[in-house]
């Protein structure tokens, strides 16, 4: 027979295994119980919310959620707890799967970038629908340039469209809207001669290529020119300038600055056909980053967070913190996002051969 | 006179009131999540940042750059009493600090990584200030033929770290760059080897593959062992001894300092990529190549003071371009957002002294971490001597939960499960292992830095200069390889 003292460390396991889950953030069972809407005002009381960020912690989408998480609660009646949980792994996928599959009640969340249609289209997204889910809207959208090396001699769309040596330009993944959407457009739809190198990891270190001349320009949301450290030093000191207004959300002020007197790519596409998949490609950059709920979320406390976020992006405290941490809060409410992705549920065979660009 | 004022105030600011007390807590969080595998500085950055907004950046950054920078401290301990890096980072450390536990040194083991990890983190710190004013060129000599190059390089330490095996090494290693393909190719974007499963997309997880591989065979042969140190331990002496050891091999704490910093600035190797570069080299250039793997100090120096100088290197290309080498700075990266600070010229302009600041904060972090670790280990030391009935839960318990709070995907776990089996075959069989991990860690980024190099310059890249500097030291590393090798099998 086993001696008491051998039981110790077993259970001391168990109890430590506990506490690992505990700061994760997962729902404890107690919390994770559905239960039908009956009175929506307490159902939030001393309850917990889970937003599942399905990338690593540090991007653009896991700091926008720890910044909604901020300020959403005090607009939920019954102010609940909030916080983030990180699910990474399999392109955004297994996080995107688990808030499909979570409970629907209205405990957990999902934020994630509007690409995950893009992985859907390449048929990347295997046991969920994605139009399936039930939006809450979108918090932040993007206005996209083209930019390229001060010491190229390109300016204008013919120039783009003439280049004689293909501009190289870098990608990091084909289900991020910058890879896998605005390059493949300007070399199809606007018929840039461009050279779309894959494998950079990630905006950064593209960015990184373009300063050590590896690359020659890229496509570029308007902010990163005042946040992403290298572009910012790049624009400041003319080594790169903005050729093309790609598209996006309307511009703000700090957007113009950067796009005024560009040539804007709308104006440069004349087939009906290519418009219509130029103005589903901008929907997915004006609604970059989007809030969801897994199907089947009653209701009443769909109609609760979507009030709550609505007013959330508006709030002047979550404005400023917003600012301070580089974004432009954007704010499209489900109805736009449904209508949307209503889009992609017949997606046109010329938007397919887009992304499939070799 | 700008750098002096900017040195000076930086200083001033980190020992002023509340930054140097959040800098002790943040070194005492550091060396917990150090020494506790599964946690790691990510996740208590992470865990820290609701606290952060509305700091003051510079309070903010001296807490989260003292735990970033005490983790590489804190991870030896269960690297060297259980087998089990405490992070990814430590994995190299396992390699000989494990062995000198088994024979009775593990207060000799921790006490040489302690000292040679303060000095590789004030070594990488001192570099970072050096090279404040060339920060921008220095990270702009390393695009992606360089990089290449650099990885070339790792992957013949394979040869070296192969022993007398060299067949199996290579097979080893072989096995490691294959695993290493799994997931989306880069290339095309098109899921490979991943079976259909979306648990494969990004490719395996190194911490499981880590653990399964590493840890649970030495579990296994715990239970038939008894306890880790089956000799009486002679604490006090060996405590000494170590830090005598760290001293007495000088030189080749600063040459895998070096690396680490160089390393540390190239975005995408990252510490435990330096850890095992080190570690190669510390085998490459001792006189006592044979009892590597078995418990030669040299073999727990060399990647102890790497991967502490790596936070230095680290920070250089997330402080001038924003890009951050790793997981631990993609958060730290965060943060700057969160609190309003912008990395690039500024950092070297009108937040120099923020800039010092951080040098500071790895200087006096690394000293505090190293003597708080010191003062515990002859406690700590004592575990090795613990029946293995009493450790195996715990170490089982390190693996499972390492694992799984690595991505928080239950998958994981089973990953290490198998990993497990294959590792203990290898153990049995006596296939080297570590070539399986370093094909792994450095494949992917080779494969990945080769095409790049292609498809930007043609095979013009061979031609850059600091590409054909790299080119001509990994000859010399191969010829040292293969002359060493010849000369070992003279003498036998």
């Amino acid at each position: 027979m086993l001696k008491r003292h051998k039981f110790v460390p077993f259970i001391l396991s168990v109890f430590i295994m506990g506490s690992g889950c505990f700061h994760l953030g997962y729902p404890s069972s107690a919390s994770a119980q559905t239960s039908q809407p009956r009175s929506p005002e307490p159902y939030y009381q001393g309850k917990t919310v889970t937003i599942i960020v399905p990338s690593s912690p540090g991007g653009a989408i896991d700091v926008l959620a720890r910044l909604i998480i901020r300020y959403m609660p005090k607009y939920i009646p019954g102010n609940p707890v909030m916080i983030v949980n990180n699910i990474a792994g399999g392109a955004q996928l297994i996080g995107t799967r688990a808030i499909y599959t979570a409970k629907p009640d209205g405990l957990t969340l999902g934020h994630f970038s509007s690409a995950i249609i893009l992985s859907e289209v390449l048929g990347l997204v295997k046991g969920m629908s994605v139009s399936k889910f039930e939006w809450l809207g979108s918090a932040e959208g993007s206005v996209y340039t083209f930019f390229i090396r001060s010491d190229l001699p390109y300016r204008t769309v013919d120039d783009l469209r003439q280049a004689r040596q293909p501009i190289k330009v870098g990608d990091s993944g084909r289900t991020t809207l910058h890879s896998g959407l605005v390059m493949p457009m300007l070399k199809m739809l606007l018929g840039s001669n461009l050279h779309i190198i894959r494998g950079y990891k990630g905006f950064a270190d593209i960015m990184l290529a373009v300063q050590g001349r590896e690359l020659d320009g890229e496509a570029a949301p308007t902010l990163s020119y005042y946040s992403q450290a290298t572009l910012k030093d790049m624009y400041d000191s003319r080594f790169i300038r903005p050729v093309l207004h790609v598209g996006g959300r309307p511009p703000v002020e700090k957007d113009e600055k950067i796009v005024k007197g560009l040539p804007y790519v709308a104006d440069h596409i004349r087939k009906p056909e290519d418009k219509e998949i130029y103005d589903m490609s901008m929907d997915l950059i004006k609604m970059a980053r989007v809030f969801s709920a897994p199907p089947g979320t009653p209701p009443a406390y769909l109609e609760i967070l979507r009030q709550a976020l609505a007013k959330t992006v508006v709030d002047p405290e979550f404005m400023a913190g917003a600012a301070k941490a580089g974004f432009e809060p954007y704010y499209a409410d489900h109805r736009a996002l449904e209508k949307f992705m209503a889009k992609f549920t017949k997606v046109p065979k010329k938007f397919m051969d887009m992304i499939n660009i070799p | 006179m700008a750098l002096l004022e900017g040195f000076s105030q930086g200083l001033f600011a980190v020992l002023s009131w509340p930054a140097f007390g959040l800098l002790v807590v943040g070194m005492l969080i550091g060396v917990i999540f150090g020494a506790i595998p599964g946690l790691n500085a990510t996740l208590a950055i992470i865990l820290l940042l609701p606290f952060i907004w509305g700091m003051q950046p510079l309070v903010a950054l001296v807490l989260l750059i003292s735990i970033t920078t005490a983790v590489n401290t804190g991870n030896t301990i269960p690297a060297v009493l259980f087998n089990v890096p405490g992070t990814p980072s430590a994995s190299a450390s396992i390699l000989d600090g494990y062995p000198m536990a088994k024979n009775g040194q593990a207060a000799r083991a921790l006490s040489a990584a302690y000292t040679a990890s303060a000095i590789g983190g004030i070594f990488g710190a001192l570099v970072l200030l050096l090279f404040i004013p060339v920060l921008k060129s220095l990270v702009l000599l390393f695009m992606s033929p360089e990089r290449f190059m650099m990885i070339l390089w790792g992957i013949l330490l394979i040869g070296v770290l192969s022993g007398t095996e060299k067949t199996k090494g290579l097979l080893a290693g072989f096995v490691g760059l294959l695993i290493s393909l799994i997931g989306m190719d880069p290339q095309s974007g098109t899921p490979r080897y991943t079976f259909g499963q979306t648990y494969l997309l990004e490719g395996l997880p190194l911490v499981p593959l880590l653990m399964g591989l590493f840890t649970l065979p030495e579990v296994i042969e715990l239970t038939t062992r008894g306890q880790i140190a089956k000799i009486k331990l002679e604490i006090g002496s060996e405590f000494w001894g170590g830090i005598r050891d760290a001293f007495r091999h000088w030189g080749l704490v600063l040459r895998s300092s070096f690396l680490g910093v160089v390393i540390g600035a190239i975005p995408g190797l990252g510490a435990t990529a330096a850890a095992f570069y080190a570690y190669g080299h510390a085998v490459q250039s001792s006189k006592n190549k044979a009892s590597f793997g078995k418990g030669n100090v040299e073999g727990v120096i060399a990647p102890e003071s790497a991967n502490n100088s790596v936070t230095g290197g680290e920070l250089i290309p997330t402080l001038a371009f924003g890009v951050p080498g790793s997981a631990n700075m993609a958060v730290l990266l965060a943060a700057f957002y969160i609190l309003g600070i912008l990395p690039g010229k500024s950092m070297l302009t009108d937040n120099l002294w923020l800039t010092f600041s951080f040098v500071w904060v790895i200087v006096i972090t690394n000293l505090l971490a190293t003597l708080l670790c010191l003062a515990s280990t002859k406690v700590i030391a004592r575990i090795a001597t613990i029946p293995g009935h009493n450790l195996i839960p715990f170490i089982l318990l390190f693996v499972i939960w390492g694992s799984f709070m690595a991505q928080a995907i239950p998958m994981d776990m089973i990953t290490a499960f198998a990993f497990g089996i294959l590792g203990y075959a290898m153990m049995r069989l006596e296939w080297p292992r570590v070539p399986v991990l370093i094909g792994f860690v450095l494949g992917n980024i080779a494969e990945n830095s080769l095409y790049l190099s292609v498809a930007s310059y043609g095979l013009s890249f061979l031609l850059r200069p600091v590409t054909l500097i790299l080119m001509v030291l990994t000859l010399i590393s191969v010829v040292w390889v293969w002359r060493s090798s010849k000369k070992g099998q003279g003498s036998e």
